[in-house]
């Protein structure tokens, strides 16, 4: 049975469009959409079927899994979702377990790795589905993977909404989705804060007239050489190249980075202070590019309080900053000058204006806004994309008695500007994962980087591993 | 105009860091870091802005330390200050 009230609309806001452009341009681009996909590592093997049942129970009972976007008559997107079993079969498992001990554990880890990259670069059956599943049994250990398209979910959502599909002690009938209203009103308001966000990109973008534009980003011939690759393995029409490198922090190498950030950049300024470090660890890598110019940051911002209900599952509750810094500084300069423009943008409500200037973006239709974006995109190209989710919204202890080890995301990075880094804190462990498409980077210096990032914030070589 | 009291100032920073962290202000404990409490770097500056909108004072130039900052008690003690001096 469904749990939708049919009676109300759901509608969107201003970001869920956004990320519905975000979604079509890069699926024009790439062929895949805006994706992402969590990977919750456990102790043990799930038991696989009882794991897809349970899912599909889950998923045929709310309506999560399927739905579309739609316009009321006066004109405001809503999400119209649809009912849609999730057929148990649908949930792919891999058993990448050895019964040659005489294996090279080198080898299942490459595996694994090959299993997790490609399980994030598939493509969902169609435009409607939201969600997909994954297992994997590798080195008595399995590895939960659910994709799923930040149309409708950001990425605590996501965990949130994946904590809600596996707690088997919680009574799933009462979740009901609350509907959004149009936000038809206020349009002063969304005037004034469209007007906030134009003078504040002015000032960003006039702070110098070079960005850095180092890669070869948006490349229609680099996209066609790449799907014209031999053996590139795609499951999507126009090619995919993205690739990740993701790293672990034990607990000990998590609690010297926070040492590091309450010593250098100051209380709970952990965020600022990797980003320093990442921000460094790019200055090497434009030189070598040749890039001049500033570097431009944008930063996702989750709106939602750090303890949030099951009705905030969906929708986008994000919002963004964007910083401009000087190539070559030191880390102490960088960490000055970043925390100045986080503590002026909280001052000045930007990422309150971007959310509120983006209703205004709904009346376009998604092929104009993609297109508007994508020219904004290529007219000012951003350096890399970073986020850093101080707050893990999962919080079971273990699923179907198999203790949970880790949470960590792989998002796919959009075209512009082809490469993100991206870290989440799981039972105070730091995780960090690079996205990046391969016309951006070569996979040698994306290992290159990841090494001077961990470098940056931590002593020693050999800290950071899966 | 009538200053407020330690108590006043400890009520209003109890009920913002509540709003922030989607908890209900009797389980916010005034004596706990307030990273422990799940405000993270977006909700500490939000909490500053509040503070110098609603006291009237600049927190940065107040003398204020990291110490100060990391617990509801000790941070209430420094506005307390910062408006009496």
């Amino acid at each position: 049975m469904a749990h939708f009230n049919t009676s109300k609309r759901y509608y969107l806001n201003g970001i869920d469009w956004v990320m519905a452009a975000l979604d079509r341009l890069n699926s024009q681009q790439t062929g895949l959409g805006n994706h992402s996909q969590l990977v919750l590592v456990l102790k043990g093997h799930l038991d696989k079927i009882k794991l897809a049942q349970r899912i599909s129970c889950i998923l045929s009972q709310n309506l999560f899994f399927k739905g579309s976007t739609r316009r009321a008559w006066h004109l405001a997107p809503y999400w119209a979702p649809e009912q849609h079993n999730f057929d148990p079969k649908d949930m792919r498992f891999f058993n990448l377990e050895s019964n040659n001990k005489a294996m090279d554990d080198g080898a299942t880890e490459e595996n694994l790795d090959h299993v997790l990259q490609e399980c994030a670069k598939t493509a969902f059956k169609d435009d409607k589905t939201l969600l997909g599943f994954d297992l994997i049994h590798c080195n008595n250990h399995s590895y939960l993977i659910m994709r799923f398209t930040h149309r409708m979910f950001d990425a605590r959502g996501a965990e949130r909404l994946l904590e809600y599909i596996l707690d088997e002690k919680k009574d799933h009938k009462q979740y009901s989705l609350p509907s959004q209203n149009a936000q038809l009103n206020a349009w002063k308001s969304r005037f004034l804060s469209g007007q906030c966000i134009n003078q504040f990109l002015r000032s960003i973008y006039s702070k110098k007239i070079h960005v850095v534009q180092t890669f070869n980003i948006n490349n229609n011939n680099a996209i066609d050489s790449i799907s014209n690759k031999p053996g590139f393995n795609l499951n999507s029409k126009a090619g995919n190249n993205h690739y990740f490198h993701y790293s672990t922090f034990s607990n000990d190498e998590t609690c010297t980075i926070d040492d590091n950030a309450m010593k250098k950049a100051g209380y709970l300024m952990n965020g600022i202070f990797i980003l320093s470090c990442v921000a460094k660890s790019f200055d090497s890598l434009f030189k070598k590019h040749k890039g001049i110019g500033n570097m431009l940051i944008p930063i996702n911002v989750d709106l939602r309080e750090t303890k949030f209900t099951t009705a905030k599952i969906f929708f986008n509750n994000v919002s963004f900053m964007l910083f401009n810094v000087e190539q070559g500084l030191s880390i102490t300069e960088y960490i000055k000058n970043l925390k100045t423009q986080f503590i002026d943008q909280v001052k000045n409500k930007i990422p309150y204006h971007f959310t509120n200037a983006s209703l205004l973006m709904r009346i376009m239709p998604l092929n104009i806004l993609s297109w508007f974006m994508n020219f904004r995109m290529k007219k000012n190209p951003c350096s890399f994309s970073f986020s850093y989710i101080a707050e893990q919204a999962f919080n079971l202890k273990s699923v179907q008695n198999h203790g949970v080890v880790n949470l960590f995301h792989m998002p796919l990075v959009p075209v512009a500007p082809g490469i993100g880094v991206f870290f989440t804190r799981f039972n105070k462990k730091l995780n960090m994962v690079i996205s990046c498409h391969d016309t951006t980077l070569s996979r040698k210096e994306c290992a290159c980087l990841q090494e001077k990032i961990i470098s940056k914030m931590i002593p020693g070589p050999d800290s950071g591993k899966i | 105009m009538k200053k407020p009291a330690i108590k006043e100032i400890k009520k209003k920073l109890t009920d913002q860091i509540a709003l922030s962290v989607g908890e209900d202000p009797s389980d916010i404990k005034s004596d706990m870091p307030m990273h422990e409490l799940g405000l993270d770097s977006l909700g500490l500056v939000e909490l500053f802005v509040f503070i110098e909108k609603e006291f009237k004072i600049q927190l940065m130039e107040s003398g204020i330390s990291q110490e100060d900052i990391k617990k509801i008690d000790s941070l209430a003690e420094s506005i307390h200050n910062a408006i009496n001096n």
